[in-house]
C-alpha cells in the first residue's frame, strides 16, 4: 500500500490496483493483450448496481473493501511445513497437485506435472500465457461472471490441465493470507479431449481474514464425447472472502457431472455459466450451500441450451443457520436451436433458525417449443410430521433436527461417488451443522 | 412517435412549441409534462388543493425517476414530451364516422365473439351518440347499490362529492413515488373509478366498468381505487372481452385495493386491448400498476385476470399481505401472438401471520411471441407460518415464441413454507392425432386443449366472463396454428 | 393386583376445535393384547396420536399413567424411551436417513436412559439382521433411506422390524393390518406375536377382523364417536365381523 485508503471510485481503484501491480513486478500469466481486454470489460462494467438481478443476493461490500493486488509466491517452508500436516487425506488413485495463494506449491504436490492420461502445467512449466480460452468455443465471461476479469488482470499462476486419456487429479488451491496484503488468484483451465474421462476434485481451502479476497476463475471445456466428472469444494476459513466464477462449454456429447459444496467462507459467491453447444450433450449439476453465523453464500448458474437433444439436470440445495443468508439463482436458457432440449431442475432451501434467509431464482427462458423443462424450489421449515416421526422412535429434537437437516443435503451428498471425499466432505458438513457426535454414526 | 394526429399537428403548426393550451375551456393541452400540465388537469377537474399538490409531487418525483429498462420488452422508446396529457372527453370526430370505416378485421372479430350489434358500435369507437342506452342501465344499477350504502362512480365524481374518502386512501397502497409509471399516472390521471363498501356490506352486485358507461374512454392514465371496510365483500369486474378500438398508444393505469378487517375484493380483468396486426406494427403499450394491500385481519384479495390484448403488456397485479391470517391470490392467463410481448406477474408480501397466497399463471406463446411471467413471493421476518404455493405453466404454440418464468422466492421465516413449481409444454403431436381421430378440427383441437391448459383460472372468473374468456382463447390463438 | 401398565381414565382431547375424544376409559394390564376397533373417524388414530404425544392434539380432561407415571408430561421422545412405541398407520419417508441409522439411534436413546450400555455395530447389525429374517426383509433395506420408496406393505413391516428391535413395554399398532396382502398379513401377525409376553402390551388398532384371525386379542374394545362403547372379549370382534358397527352405533348416539 503506497497511502491510506482514501474513496476511490471501482474505476479508478481497478486501474490503480493494475498499474500497481505491473509496477511491483508481477508476473501475470495472461497475456497482456487479454488482460487489456478485461480491463476495459471491468472498468465499463464497475461494480454490480443494486438492482442487478445476477448481484440481488450477493453481499459486496467485503469484496471492495478487500485487497486486490495478488499475493506473492509462498514458497518458504515456514509457510509450507505447517500447511502439510493440515492437508486433507490423500485420495486413494488420486494425483495431487497443490496451489497455494494461486501458486503451484512443488513440495506439496505428490503426483508430477505429466501423468499417463493428460499433462498439468503452470506458470513455472511454462504454462502458455493465455486461457485455453482462446479455442472457438471459449466461453467468454460477461457482467454476471465479472470477477473473472479480476482473476485475468492479476493471476499470476494458474494450472492448465489437458486430458487425453483418463485420469483422476485431486486440486488443492490453498490461501494463506490473512491480511490485507494480497489476494489469492487460484485459476484453472481444464480441457477434457475427445473421448477421454476425468475425475477432478477441487478443492479451496484455507485461512481467511475478514479482507482476504480469494478469487477464483475456472475454465473448463469438454470436447465431443469428453466425460468429466468433477468435485467442487469450498471450505475456506469462516471469515473469508470468496469469489469464484466456472465457464464451461461442452461439445457434442460430452457429458459433466458437476457437484459442489459450498460451506465455508464469511462471503461467498460463485457464478457458473455453462453451455450446451454440442448436440446430445448431458450435464447434471448437484450443489449444496451451507451457511450459518453471518455469511452470505450466493450461487449463480446460467446453462444454455445450444445444441440439439441435450440434456440437463440440476438439484441446488441450501440450508441457513444463524443469521446466515443464502442465495440460489439458476437460469436456463433454451435456444431456438436447442430442439429436443431436456431440461430439470430443483431448488430448495432450508431455514434453520430465525433471522436466516433464503432466495431462490429458479427462472426458465424457452426459445423453442420442441422442449421438455421444468423446475420446482421450495423452501420452508422441517416437515412437522417426519420430526414426530423420530420423536416418537425416541431421538431428542435437537438431534432429530439435524438429521432431516442432514437428510435435506442427502440427495447432493450421495452424488459424491468417492468414498474417501464423501467421508471427508460429510465429516466436515456433519461438523458444521453441529451435534456432530449424534451424526457421527451416520458417516 | 410522429405526430399523426391532425389536431397535434394544427396547434403545432400554430407554433404551440411548449406548454398548454391555457384557455380551460379548450378540450386539448398541446404535447409536453411539466408542472403547469398537472395544474391545468386538476384546474380543469375543479380539484382540492390537496389532490393538486399530490399530483404536483407525483411529477416531481417522476422527473427524478428513469424508465425501467429491465422488463424482458423491446419497444420503441416513448417520448413523454410528445404526448398530450389530457384529452378528454375525446371528441366525437376522431373516430371512424360508421362501421363501414372501421377496420373490417376488427368486425369479423366482433362476429365471432358474438358481440351484439349496437355494442360493436361502440367498441370500434364509432362516433355515434347514444348507441344503446346504458346510461338508464348504469342508473338502475346505481339505485340497487346506493341502497346498499355502496359508493360506485367516476373517480372526479368521487373527488367532488367524497373528497375525505379520496384523500384518506389515495396512494395509500401505491404511493405516487412506487414506480416510473405510477408516478405518471399519479401526476396526469384523468379519471377512473372509485368504489367503497361500507362495514359489513356485501356488494348486492358484480361492480362492472362495461356499465361505467360515463367514464368510458378515460384515456391512458386510469385511476382506480377500491376500498372494502371491515366485514365487506365485492367483486370488480373490469373490461370487456372485445377488442377496444383506441388510440392511445400508451396506457398507464393505477388500481389500489384495499380489504380492511375480514373483507375480501375479488378482482377480475379481461383486457384485449389492440394488439397490433400480425407484422406487430401498432398496438397499445399496457404499463399498469396493480396492487391490493390485505390490511386487515382475514381479509382475501384475489386478482384474475385474461391478458389476451396490448402489443405490450407490463403488469404485476400484487397483494401485500398486512393482515394477519390475511389471503392473496393471482390467477392468470396471458396469451401472447404474433409480435405481442408480456411481461406480467404478481408480487405476494407475507408481511403478517399466517398469511397465505396462491399464484396459478398460465402463459401461452404463439406466433413471434414473448411471454414472460416475473413473479416475487417474499415472506419477511414476522410471517410465522406463512404459506404459498406457485403453480407457474407455459405452452408454447411454434417454433418461433418464447416463454419466460422469473420467480423470485425471497423467505426470512423459518416457518413459512413456499412451494413453487413450473412447467413448460408444448401441445404434442400424440394430443393432437387423438383429437382429430375422434373427429375434431385441428382448430378446434388446439382451442380444446388450451382451453384445458386454462380451466384452473378460468374457473375463478364470474360466469359470464368464463365462457367469454374461452371465447377470445379461441379468437386470440385463430391462425397462430398451423 | 399390581397396577396397569397403561391406565386410561376419562380422556378428552381436541384436534384444533373439535372434540375427538370424549371421555375414553382403558385399562391394559401387562401381558395382554387389546384391540381398539371402530368405524372411520371413531377417534381410533386420534387416541394413537395422543398416547405417543403427537403435537396438534389438546389433552382437555383426564389422565393417562403408564408404568405407573403421568404419561402426558412427557414429551414424545421420552414417552418413546420409556417404552411407548407407536406402529404408525402412514409411516413417513425420510430420504437421506437410513434404517439403520435410525434404528440404531433410537436403540441407543432408549438404553441410555436406562442407563444401559449403547451396542455397538456389530451387535446391533446381528441383531437386526436376525429380526429382519423373521420380517422377511431384505439386508439392503438398511442401508436405504427410512421408509424411502417403500411399498405400502414395505413400510408397514418396517414398522413392525423397529417394534421388534426396540422392544417397547407397550406398543400401539395403528392400522398396521391395512393395507397389506394376505402373506405380508401373516408376517406382521407373525412379528407381532414374537412381541408378546407377560410383561409387554400391545394395542391393535384396527378398523377390520383379519388381523385378529392370527393375533387373538386379549380384550376387544369398540370405539365410537370419541368413547368406548362396548368392551368383550374376542368373540366381540367376530360379532362386529357379522353385523358390521351400526348396531353399536345407534347405542353410542
Amino acid at each position: 500500500m503506497t497511502q491510506p485508503d482514501t474513496p476511490v471510485s471501482f474505476s479508478e481503484r481497478l486501474q490503480r490496483d493494475y498499474d500497481l501491480a505491473r509496477a511491483q513486478g508481477a508476473r501475470p500469466i495472461v497475456a497482456d493483450s487479454l488482460r487489456e481486454t478485461s480491463l476495459a470489460k471491468a472498468l465499463a462494467a464497475g461494480l454490480p448496481a443494486l438492482r442487478d438481478d445476477d448481484w440481488r443476493y450477493a453481499r459486496l461490500r467485503p469484496v471492495t473493501a478487500a485487497q486486490w493486488l495478488p499475493a506473492a509466491t509462498a514458497d518458504e517452508a515456514s509457510v509450507i511445513e505447517p500447511l502439510r500436516a493440515a492437508l486433507p487425506d490423500a485420495l486413494p488413485g488420486f494425483g495431487r497437485v497443490v496451489f497455494v495463494d494461486g501458486h503451484y506449491c512443488a513440495s506439496l504436490s505428490v503426483a508430477d506435472q505429466s501423468f499417463s492420461g493428460g499433462q498439468l502445467r503452470h506458470a513455472a512449466s511454462g504454462a502458455a500465457n493465455t486461457r485455453n480460452g482462446e479455442a472457438t468455443n471459449a466461453l467468454q465471461a460477461t457482467t454476471a461472471e465479472r470477477f473473472a476479469w479480476l482473476n485475468d488482470l492479476f493471476a499470476t499462476d494458474g494450472a492448465q490441465l489437458q486430458v487425453t486419456g483418463q485420469l483422476q487429479l485431486e486440486l488443492l488451491f490453498i490461501s494463506t493470507i490473512t491480511d490485507t496484503a494480497a489476494a489469492s488468484y487460484p485459476r484453472l483451465q481444464v480441457q477434457v479431449c475427445a473421448d477421454s474421462q476425468l475425475t477432478l476434485v477441487e478443492r479451496h481451502l484455507g485461512s481467511g481474514g475478514p479482507t482476504a479476497l480469494t478469487n477464483v476463475s475456472v475454465q473448463v471445456h469438454l470436447q465431443s464425447a469428453a466425460r468429466l466428472q468433477h468435485y467442487r469444494v469450498q471450505a475456506m476459513a469462516r471469515d473469508a472472502v470468496f469469489m469464484d466464477t466456472l465457464l464451461a462449454t461442452l461439445d457434442s456429447r460430452a457429458n459433466y457431472a458437476l457437484t459442489f459444496i459450498n460451506q465455508g467462507a464469511a462471503t461467498a459467491r460463485s457464478s457458473l455459466r455453462l453451455r450446451l453447444q454440442g448436440d446430445n450433450t448431458q450435464l447434471s449439476v448437484h450443489g449444496v450451500s451451507l451457511t450459518d453465523e453471518r455469511c452470505n453464500s450466493d450461487t449463480v448458474i446460467q446453462l444454455e441450451h445450444v445444441g440439439r437433444n441435450s440434456r440437463s439436470e440440476q438439484v441446488l440445495r441450501g440450508v441457513a443457520n444463524g443469521r446466515s443468508s443464502i442465495g440460489l439463482a439458476s437460469r436456463v436458457d433454451v435456444a431456438a436451436s436447442a430442439g429436443g432440449a431436456d431440461s430439470r431442475q430443483s431448488l430448495k432451501g432450508l431455514i434453520g433458525a430465525a433471522g436466516a434467509e433464503v432466495n431462490l431464482r429458479p427462472q426458465l427462458e424457452i426459445n423453442t417449443d420442441e422442449v421438455k423443462a421444468s423446475h420446482g424450489a421450495t423452501t420452508g421449515s422441517l416437515d412437522d410430521n417426519t420430526l414426530f416421526y423420530l420423536l416418537s422412535r425416541g431421538i431428542d429434537p435437537e438431534t432429530a433436527r439435524k438429521l432431516l437437516e442432514w437428510a435435506f443435503i442427502g440427495d447432493v451428498m450421495s452424488h459424491i461417488d468417492i468414498a474417501g471425499l464423501r467421508r471427508q466432505v460429510e465429516l466436515t458438513t456433519v461438523s458444521q451443522l453441529g451435534n456432530a457426535a449424534a451424526l457421527e454414526a451416520l458417516l | 412517435m410522429s405526430t399523426q394526429d391532425p389536431s397535434l399537428d394544427a396547434l403545432l403548426a400554430r407554433g404551440y412549441q411548449h406548454g398548454f393550451v391555457t384557455d380551460i375551456e379548450s378540450d386539448t393541452v398541446a404535447p409536453g409534462l411539466d408542472r403547469d400540465t398537472v395544474r391545468f388537469i386538476s384546474a380543469k377537474k375543479g380539484e382540492p388543493q390537496f389532490l393538486l399538490d399530490w399530483r404536483l409531487r407525483a411529477l416531481d418525483r417522476w422527473f427524478e425517476m428513469k424508465e425501467p429498462h429491465w422488463p424482458k420488452l423491446h419497444y420503441t422508446p416513448i417520448d413523454y414530451q410528445d404526448i398530450s396529457y389530457y384529452s378528454a372527453p375525446k371528441a366525437k370526430t376522431d373516430g371512424p364516422k360508421s362501421l363501414a370505416d372501421v377496420d373490417p378485421k376488427l368486425l369479423a372479430t366482433y362476429e365471432k365473439l358474438g358481440v351484439p350489434l349496437h355494442e360493436r358500435a361502440r367498441l370500434a369507437g364509432v362516433a355515434v351518440d347514444a348507441v344503446f342506452d346504458s346510461v338508464s342501465v348504469a342508473t338502475t344499477f346505481k339505485d340497487r347499490l346506493s341502497a346498499a350504502g355502496v359508493i360506485f362512480c367516476p373517480f372526479s365524481e368521487a373527488v367532488q362529492k367524497h373528497p375525505e374518502l379520496i384523500e384518506r386512501w389515495l396512494g395509500t397502497v401505491v404511493p405516487y413515488g412506487d414506480n416510473y409509471y405510477a408516478a405518471l399516472n399519479s401526476a396526469v390521471f384523468t379519471d377512473g373509478s372509485f368504489v367503497y363498501i361500507p362495514k359489513g356490506v356485501r356488494c348486492p352486485m358484480e361492480l362492472s366498468t362495461y356499465f361505467r358507461i360515463n367514464a368510458a374512454k378515460t384515456g391512458q392514465f386510469e385511476r382506480t381505487l377500491i376500498v372494502a371496510d371491515e366485514g365487506s365483500h365485492v367483486s370488480y369486474l373490469e373490461g370487456c372481452t372485445a377488442p377496444m378500438r383506441d388510440e392511445n398508444q400508451l396506457h398507464a393505469a393505477v388500481v389500489e385495493l384495499l380489504a380492511l378487517d375480514d373483507a375480501q375484493i375479488k378482482y377480475s380483468t379481461v383486457q384485449n386491448w389492440y394488439p397490433g396486426d400480425e407484422n406487430g406494427v401498432g398496438g397499445i403499450y399496457n404499463f399498469v400498476t396493480k396492487r391490493g394491500e390485505c390490511r386487515g385481519r382475514n381479509s382475501r384479495i384475489s386478482w384474475t385476470q385474461v391478458e389476451t390484448g396490448s402489443a405490450i403488456t407490463w403488469k404485476y397485479p400484487s397483494c401485500v399481505l398486512r393482515g394477519e391470517n390475511s389471503v392473496g391470490e393471482f390467477y392468470s392467463v396471458a396469451v401472447t401472438a404474433n409480435y405481442q410481448q408480456a411481461d406480467t406477474g404478481t408480487k405476494m408480501i407475507h408481511i403478517g401471520a399466517n398469511t397465505r397466497s396462491t399464484i396459478v399463471s398460465k402463459g401461452i406463446s404463439a406466433g413471434h411471441a414473448q411471454n414472460t411471467y416475473r413473479g416475487l413471493v417474499s415472506v419477511m421476518p414476522g410471517a410465522h407460518g406463512a404459506r404459498n404455493f406457485t403453480q407457474c405453466d407455459s405452452l408454447l404454440l411454434g417454433s418461433d415464441c418464447g416463454a419466460h418464468t422469473i420467480p423470485y422466492i425471497e423467505v426470512k421465516n423459518p416457518q413459512a413454507i413456499v412451494e413453487h413449481e413450473a412447467s413448460t409444454s408444448r401441445i404434442s403431436e400424440e394430443q393432437l392425432f387423438y383429437c382429430l381421430q375422434r373427429g375434431l378440427s385441428q382448430e378446434d383441437a388446439i382451442n380444446l386443449i388450451v382451453g384445458g391448459f386454462c380451466k384452473t383460472v378460468f374457473r375463478e372468473l364470474p360466469m359470464e366472463f368464463a365462457v367469454e374468456a374461452q371465447n377470445l382463447l379461441a379468437v386470440s390463438l385463430e391462425g397462430a396454428v398451423g | 393386583m399390581t397396577t396397569p401398565l397403561l391406565c386410561i381414565r376419562d380422556l378428552h382431547a381436541r384436534v384444533a376445535d373439535r372434540e375427538v375424544l370424549k371421555g375414553i376409559n382403558l385399562e391394559v394390564p401387562a401381558g395382554e393384547v387389546h384391540a381398539i376397533m371402530g368405524p372411520n373417524g371413531s377417534g381410533k388414530s386420534s387416541l394413537s396420536h395422543v398416547l405417543a404425544g403427537k403435537p396438534g392434539y389438546t389433552v382437555t380432561r383426564g389422565s393417562v399413567t403408564f408404568k405407573g407415571q403421568d404419561l402426558l408430561a412427557l414429551p414424545p421422545e421420552e414417552r418413546a424411551r420409556e417404552g411407548v412405541f407407536l406402529g404408525f398407520q402412514y409411516p413417513v419417508e425420510i430420504p437421506g436417513v437410513n434404517n439403520a441409522y435410525l434404528l440404531r439411534a433410537a436403540l441407543n436413546a432408549a438404553r441410555r436412559h436406562r442407563n444401559e450400555p449403547e451396542v455397538d455395530a456389530f451387535d446391533f447389525l446381528t441383531l437386526v439382521k436376525a429380526r429382519m429374517q423373521l420380517m422377511r426383509m431384505d439386508e439392503s433395506f438398511l442401508s436405504r433411506g427410512v421408509n424411502e420408496g417403500f411399498s405400502g406393505g414395505e413400510k408397514k413391516r418396517n414398522e413392525i422390524l423397529q417394534m421388534l428391535v426396540l422392544e417397547p413395554s407397550l406398543a400401539v399398532l395403528d392400522e398396521t393390518d391395512s393395507g397389506l396382502d394376505i402373506d405380508a398379513l401373516k408376517v406382521v401377525a407373525a412379528g407381532i406375536q414374537t412381541l408378546r409376553s407377560p410383561e409387554r402390551a400391545i394395542v391393535l388398532v384396527t378398523h377390520y377382523q383379519r388381523l385378529l384371525d392370527h393375533v387373538t386379542p386379549d380384550r376387544v374394545h369398540v370405539l365410537a364417536r370419541g368413547r368406548i362403547v362396548r368392551s368383550g372379549g374376542p368373540e366381540l370382534a367376530l360379532e362386529l365381523e357379522r353385523r358390521g358397527y351400526d348396531w353399536l352405533l345407534d347405542d353410542a348416539a
